[in-house]
């Protein structure tokens, strides 16, 4: 009898500890193997390693097949192949409605194209663009930006069943861009100064006519926005607790260096850099028990 | 039975029973392991014929053939608009860094060849002389090499013949992109895309091109 009870212990707790481990999610929050990213040039690796879009590099829908390695391209292991680590590779969707140029105002729109797909991860990053105008004057004020966040994230969860899971990510610290790359050049052969000014990227803090006062402006801007984000985000998951909604600054904090900036337009994140974000984002979120894949 | 050992079976048994129950179903597993087995045999017969069939090919080609023209005309607009694939060439079985064995540089130059028609012919539906192929061929293998010693090396600031090889990489991987995206209408990351099998879908594929900030 004693050997009996102590077989069904040991049963008990490897069944308690394997399925744990193998399923360590908050109770009701479905798994999240139905992606959808929403975000700007950032989540599209533009001009990350190869000129204009990497889809394979995005920290968040990024891929590394056979043909990546094949050509010995780097490997971001973006949240896309850490879900594919963690939770498997079967019934997997991987969608993404980011759109290069696109500012919160979008949002709605982007958000809109999950209406019908089930999806049970969504990520949001978009802000850089409210932040970068052609002059400071022109971004938009805290209440501009708190509507369309909030028509945005309301869309969104309107589409997304109970168990999804949002996650929210802060704009990136923007103006220190201008700082990383005044001492870079771009390809090893242009100063960083002379393409922001050819190609216009970023003009309220990398135009030569931007000054350090728009630069001040344009980052408390942004913490702004970013507090926006944060309250909002927290405030829906209060009222939606039955969906799993979260935010994080780690993109703003993370101390990028020069290195990290593209080497092409030296304004967006490099492949370097998209790993770093997804692998900080990762570990900063909703999945972060979920350790294969790193 | 002495206690640890009653302890240990019953982990055991049941260990076993919860990774076959949530590993995959019996069935489903059983099925999908075949199925598996059949897609990667084929996989398999398929690419050995490519390869045949283009390692004659490449032994009829003469010697010299004409260098990488980098003085192509600009990148067009966009890519046509292509529905979701799947992968149109079947990647060998074999792990990729083994490619990069030189003695396996004319295999490496007939897969990345196949791939290159049959994906130009399923995007653009018109088919590439050997001429052209082997040309892009050569840019890719460029790009490759490029990328990988960008990867497996970091440069040292003072050492100005290792910052001299990374700005050489550097440009060897943009100029690469642009005469493909040139000859191709795509660049090398969306051409590779497909041969992958779409692992994105877009949302909203078919938004104009606007400008990016």
């Amino acid at each position: 009898m004693k050997t009996h009870s102590r077989l069904m212990l040991g049963g008990m707790l490897t069944a308690i500890l394997g399925v744990g481990s193998a399923f360590a999610l908050e109770p009701g929050q479905s798994a999240p193997k139905r992606l959808y990213s929403n975000g700007d040039s950032t989540t599209r690796a533009f001009n990350a390693n190869l000129p204009l879009d990497n889809l394979n590099l995005s920290w968040v829908n990024g891929y590394y097949g056979f043909w990546e390695k094949f050509f010995g391209l780097p490997n971001v292991k973006s949240h896309n192949q850490r879900i594919d680590a963690n939770f498997g590779k079967n019934n997997r969707e991987n969608w993404t409605a980011a759109e290069n140029g696109d500012d919160m105002s979008k949002l709605v729109t982007q958000a809109s194209g999950t209406a019908g797909k089930n999806a049970t991860y969504a990520t949001v990053l978009l802000g850089s663009n409210d932040a970068c105008r052609d002059s400071v004057a022109d971004l938009p004020t805290p209440q501009q930006f708190r509507i369309r966040f909030r028509d945005g994230i309301n869309t969104l969860l309107a589409n997304l069943a109970p168990g999804a899971t949002v996650q929210v990510l802060a704009i990136p610290n923007v103006p220190r861009v201008y700082q990383m790359g005044l001492r870079k050049k771009a390809l090893g052969l242009v100063d960083c100064p002379l393409v922001w000014k050819t190609t216009g990227h970023c003009a309220s803090v990398l135009s030569p006519n931007a000054t350090d006062a728009d630069r001040a402006f344009v980052l408390s801007r942004v913490m702004e926005y970013n507090a926006i984000l944060k309250i909002v985000t927290e405030n829906k998951q209060r009222q939606q607790p039955d969906k799993f909604i979260s935010f994080t600054d780690v993109s703003f904090t993370y101390p990028f260096r020069q290195r990290e900036l593209s080497n092409l337009d030296c304004f967006h994140p490099s492949s370097e850099a998209q790993e770093i974000l997804s692998r900080e984002t990762w570990n900063a979120g909703p999945f972060k028990a979920h350790q294969n894949g790193n | 039975m002495n206690r640890i050992k009653a302890f240990f079976l019953g982990a055991g048994a049941v260990g076993a029973i919860a990774f076959l129950l949530f590993a995959n179903p019996p069935a489903e597993r059983l099925v999908k392991e075949g199925e598996q087995a059949e897609r990667w045999r084929a996989r398999a017969e398929a690419a050995e014929r490519e390869l045949d069939l283009l390692r004659t090919r490449l032994e009829s080609l003469p010697e010299s053939q004409q260098a990488v023209s980098l003085s192509s005309s600009a990148a067009k607009p966009r890519a046509p608009t292509c529905a979701p694939s799947t992968p149109t060439v079947s990647p060998p079985v074999s792990y990729p860094d083994a490619w990069l064995d030189p003695a396996r540089q004319e295999e490496w130059n007939a897969l990345v060849s196949s791939a290159l028609e049959n994906e130009v012919e399923r995007r653009l539906g018109h088919t590439l002389s050997p001429e052209r192929v082997e040309r892009l061929v050569e840019t890719l293998r460029r790009l490759r090499d490029a990328s990988i010693g960008l990867r497996s090396e970091f440069p040292d600031p003072k050492d100005p013949d290792s910052l001299r090889d990374q700005l050489a990489r550097e440009i060897m991987l943009v100029e690469s992109d642009r005469i493909i995206r040139a000859e191709l209408g795509i660049g090398v990351s969306d051409f590779l895309r497909g041969l992958d099998g779409n692992p994105v879908e877009e949302v909203f594929p078919t938004k104009p091109i606007e400008p990016v900030r």
